[in-house]
């Protein structure tokens, strides 16, 4: 044989076998490390849905190279390697999920440093039966104070990586996008608001149909703000504010948030109306977060008494109360319950979400004041509204804000938005809530890279559970902000 | 060597001189502006948008900016690429001998945007990509080779360079195919510009934008007199093809051997050359650039240095320089030697300013409210609307880090290590012990800020920290620029005990004036004997109305500042 072909033949052939010893290192006889590893996100011990993207991870500990096994009874299901975090393939782990269900995976990290390599003590995910949402939306956002520049609605397949645009705001002349909101969970019936001069307004879109409202009427004190569709969908309850900021000088705080003035009001949708009863329309107490039970019978909201706003702020303590609706009229009923009273639970309530069965309440509770996402000490907690006992979900909080939070539409997972992880750009996290009405661990939302959430420098706002894909065209969303606008006609119940 | 190379490399050494000795706090405060991260999130940030890649090369460029030599020799390697590749262009076309200047002319335009500290360096490559690309097709003998090349780099060209600078490189490409091209095929070549007239409309579906600003070349206004520039850019290559063409290479061969039209040409390009330069120079912005910069780098000596040349002050050249004073004890000693404005010479105005936020923010972190000292940086990054930069995660790290907010700069400072010159401090930095703050007497007191004036702000602020002399230096000092000596009065009673040290110049000047309004007696007060000889001195001029004398002798009074301020 030609010497100039045989040459780059051995040397090609060396390689291989070098290649081939190099991935066969053999991570049997490492040595043991008598502790868990230390990996971000933290996945150990979590349980996940069975239709869960895969969850890369990275080894905090600086290393040369780390091996992960995903091992069931002794026996390595799958393997993956990598520098210092690995990137599983997304559909090996869906078939090892399926293989999984209702037990527990172990993970095996070894880690090779200066030659030699390491295996941590392993720990453990479990799969559980019951499956997420496909899909949640998301706003991505700076956590700034009062200017925005760069921000969008964005969805997210939760079984893949994908990420896509429902709106970016460079399609509305870089007004503020916020407060999505979807019908029952279902792609095709979702709103949001635009502000801005051009494109302000109400996108709404249901029934195969977009529009752009004006949800300011007459004598509301502000456009509609926080919404909450009516599980019928003929209607959206929202609270009307007037919201400001103001900006602490100490460290540990940096904004307070607050409502000059909040009213509760519903948009009748098919009707093209916008209903307001007396009795939540005082400049006295406000009212804000509206939120619906499953059976349509009642509306739930925080409420509060008038306070001299940001000086009294630490005295501005939010209850939770709900009020009779009766869907077929519209109208609001006689009988209002007191379900939280500010007085005696010495906290503030945000964010009341009921379980798709009607069972559970799940709110966010502060110190004080309307705007959880910037207290350090906002938690998430939980009632049993069938016994009014509370329900211990201690293991979802953490030190820093946990605020925004969702059910998904089986009630068995709750996403929320939390700044465990560096204090200030909140991240989404998801919980399993069984059936036995416990809540376990939660895992932060897997990217294909684990860096992506340290070092994105944007917050996740308002985690919202989706059935599927919403397919709405962005430019043509920008044409309907960019086109007429309905007003709504006022109606005053008065009770 | 010919005499257009002799003009070539003068060119070159002056636009280096231009960069490095005239302009150079300009590179520097391009540095700050920019950010190049070794990351493939970052590089996914540009992939898919157009003038991307561009934009991505101009930050990997700007990062050797932080040196103004490194900065002004990357400029001017730039410019002689296009001064080269103009002129290769130009010869490849049949353009020969004295009409040859004209080809300094695409550089010179370019130098003009150059100026403006908006035109990013990203900007500057996306400008050079068609001519670039234009002689490589030019070059290429091989005519299915060039045709198939440059079809299949359609896509790559408007990533690079943006819509409107395709659409100039795939108009020329078939101008010249059309005009020295034989074979019937290239009649097939305008489908090109119709493809890049189409492309951004496609594109739309990949990467969202919003339509009309799908062939902006740039995103901001220029000033009179380079408005046009951009547009000289882009269809001057096609131009001079058509030119060519349509005087004839014979007739254009003629020309060129005369000798005044190499004088005609020199003389309108240096006439046009100075018509740029007075347009797009500012002096006023370049000192603005260095006071920013050296602020940065608390290099405050410089920062005064340079505020002695400033002609025009405006606020902000007032703030760089009153901060300097203050940090170096002399504010209300030497406040009035510098050029004063009003009030906010003193506190920047939270405005909707880029420049304002991002500087006004240096005061709050001196003065100790670094929650303010964040919140404005942050503001500042978000007006900014490219994105983060280097200036504001080193602040943003740097504050959060001594605010206790360790977990958010510890994000801030893994970011600074993903960049090549920023690597190395960020992890001292990160290393760095924290400073334990002394226990103050008193407890400070929270209280909501930036709802009212600086000036009350400061008052609540020093309330609560009566031992931060910066606050109450800052309080005096902008009652006098407010031009309001009795309150300054009652705050000089309320917060400077009686005390032997000598009373700083500003506050002995005013002192002196409520004297002579009868509200003081000022033998209770150490004033120089100097300034009540001064004093009565200054009286006098202001009784015979002598303007230019008062302002010779005691422009670097207050007690001119507050005549001016009257008038």
């Amino acid at each position: 044989m030609n010497r100039y072909i045989s040459l780059p033949i051995i040397f090609i052939s060396l390689l291989i076998v070098y290649g081939l010893c190099g991935c066969s290192e053999n991570t049997g006889s490492a040595e043991r490390i008598n502790r868990l590893p230390g990996i971000f996100p933290d996945y150990a011990g979590v349980t996940i849905p069975v239709n869960i993207a895969p969850l890369n991870f990275a080894l905090e500990d600086s290393c040369e190279k780390i091996e992960v096994r995903f091992v069931q009874l002794d026996q390595t299901l799958l393997k993956c390697k990598g520098r210092r975090s690995i990137d599983i393939p997304v559909g090996a782990w869906h078939e090892l999920l399926h293989r999984m269900i209702g037990t527990d995976l172990q993970v095996q990290v070894s880690a090779k440093r200066a030659g030699r390599w390491y295996t941590y003590q392993p720990f453990n995910i479990h799969v559980a039966s019951d499956s997420i949402d496909p899909y949640i939306a998301y706003r991505l956002i700076e956590p700034g104070y009062e200017l925005w520049d760069q921000m969008g609605i964005y969805q997210r397949d939760l079984s893949t990586f994908d990420e896509s645009a429902i709106i970016i705001n460079k399609l509305t002349n870089r007004g503020c996008v916020n407060c999505h909101s979807f019908h029952n969970y279902n792609p095709e019936r979702m709103m949001f608001h635009s502000r801005g001069e051009k494109n302000g307004g109400t996108f709404l879109f249901a029934g195969g149909r977009q529009q752009r409202v004006n949800t300011q009427t007459e004598h509301a004190p502000a456009a509609g703000t926080y919404p909450m569709w009516h599980p019928s969908g003929d209607y959206i309850a929202f609270s009307a504010n007037t919201t400001r900021q103001a900006f602490h000088t100490l460290p540990g705080k940096k904004i307070e948030v607050y409502d000059l003035e909040s009213d509760l009001v519903i948009w009748d949708v098919k009707n093209n109306t916008m209903l307001r009863d007396a009795r939540f329309t005082t400049k006295d107490e406000w009212e804000t977060f509206p939120a619906w039970s499953p059976d349509g019978q009642w509306l739930y909201y925080c409420f509060a008494d008038k306070k001299n706003v940001p000086f009294e702020s630490e005295q501005l303590k939010y209850g939770l109360c709900r009020v009779e609706f009766d869907a077929a009229t519209g109208c609001m009923g006689e009988r209002i319950d007191t379900i939280i009273n500010p007085a005696t639970s010495g906290k503030s309530i945000s964010f009341p979400r009921i379980s798709p069965d009607g069972q559970y309440l799940l709110y966010t509770a502060s110190a004080y004041a309307t705007f959880p996402i910037w207290h350090k000490e906002a938690d998430l907690e939980m009632l049993n509204l069938r016994n009014g006992t509370t329900v211990d979900i201690r293991v979802a909080n953490s030190d820093d804000a946990d605020s925004y939070h969702s059910w998904s539409s089986n009630g068995r997972w709750i996403v929320f938005s939390s700044r465990r992880i560096d204090g200030l750009y909140t991240r989404p996290f998801f919980a399993y809530f069984d059936a036995s009405g416990r809540i376990h661990k939660p895992f932060l939302l897997p990217q294909k890279y684990p860096d992506h959430h340290t070092r994105l420098l944007k917050s996740y706002n308002i985690p919202e559970f989706v059935k599927g894909r919403v397919e709405l065209d962005p430019y043509e969303i920008s044409r309907t902000l960019d086109g007429p606008i309905t007003s709504l006609k006022e109606i005053i119940h008065e009770n | 060597m010919k005499i257009n190379s002799i003009i070539d490399y003068l060119l070159c050494f002056l636009v280096f001189v231009f960069w490095a000795i005239l302009y150079p706090y300009h590179t520097l405060f391009t540095e700050q502006s920019s950010l190049f991260l070794y990351t493939s999130d970052y590089w996914g940030q540009y992939a898919l948008r157009p003038e991307g890649w561009a934009m991505y090369c101009g930050n990997f460029l700007a990062q050797f900016y932080i040196d103004r030599w490194a900065g002004a020799l990357i400029q001017t390697l730039l410019f002689a690429t296009l001064l080269v590749v103009t002129k290769r262009i130009l010869i490849k076309i049949g353009v020969k001998g004295n009409i040859l200047p004209v080809a300094t002319l695409p550089a010179l335009l370019w130098l003009a945007l150059q100026c403006d500290h908006r035109f990013t360096p990203g900007d500057a490559l996306s400008f050079i990509c068609p001519f670039a690309l234009t002689l490589l097709y030019m070059s290429m003998s091989n005519t299915l080779l060039r045709r198939l090349l440059f079809t299949l780099m359609i896509i790559p060209v408007y990533l690079f360079s943006g819509a409107a600078a395709t659409c100039s490189l795939y108009v020329a490409c078939t101008l010249f195919e059309l005009f020295y091209a034989k074979d019937a095929w290239r009649f097939c070549t305008p489908l090109w510009p119709v493809a890049a007239t189409f492309l951004p409309y496609l594109w739309q579906k990949v990467y969202l934008q919003p339509s009309d600003g799908l062939f902006e070349i740039l995103t901001y206004p220029l000033v009179d007199g380079i408005k046009y520039v951009p547009y000289l850019l882009l269809v001057f290559v096609p131009f001079c093809i058509l030119m060519v063409k349509i005087i004839g290479t014979n007739r254009l061969s003629a020309i060129a051997a005369g000798k005044t039209v190499f004088a005609i040409n020199i003389l309108a390009l240096l006439g046009y050359g100075y018509y740029l330069f007075s347009k797009t120079y500012h002096r006023t912005e370049e000192q603005k650039f260095g006071m920013s910069v050296a602020t940065i780098r608390y290099d405050w000596d410089k920062v005064l240095k340079i505020s002695e040349g400033v002609k025009n002050p405006d606020q902000h050249t007032a703030y760089f320089a009153n901060l300097a004073l203050a940090m170096k004890g002399d504010l209300s000693q030497k406040m009035f030697q510098y050029p004063q404005t009003d009030e906010y010479g003193l506190f920047l105005v939270h405005s909707g300013d880029h420049f304002n936020l991002s500087h006004g923010s240096e005061f709050y972190s001196h003065i100790g409210i670094l929650n303010e000292a964040i919140r404005w940086i942050f503001d500042a990054y978000i007006l900014r609307q490219k994105g983060m930069d280097y200036h504001t995660l080193v602040r943003l790290a740097v504050w959060n880090r001594d605010n206790g907010y360790d977990r958010v700069a510890r994000k801030y400072f893994d970011i600074l290590e993903c960049t090549l010159m920023y690597r190395s401090w960020s992890k001292r930095q990160r290393k760095a012990p924290v400073v334990e703050k002394k226990k103050d007497p008193v407890q400070p007191i929270e209280f909501y800020i930036g709802g009212r004036e600086p000036i009350s702000d400061m008052a609540r602020y020093y309330d609560n920290n009566p031992q931060n002399r910066l606050a109450l230096d800052y309080m005096s000092c902008c009652l006098l620029l407010k031009n309001d000596p009795v309150k300054f009065l009652k705050l000089y009673d309320a917060c400077y005990p009686p005390s032997p040290e000598r009373i700083p110049q500003a506050y002995q000047e005013v002192l002196l004036v409520m004297a002579n309004m009868g509200k003081i007696n000022i033998s209770n007060f150490p004033i120089d004997k100097i300034n009540e000889i001064r004093f009565r001195s200054f009286n006098d001029l202001v009784s015979k109305g002598n303007g230019k004398e008062l302002e010779k002798q005691f422009g670097d009074t207050w007690w001119y500042y507050s005549y001016k301020k009257r008038q």
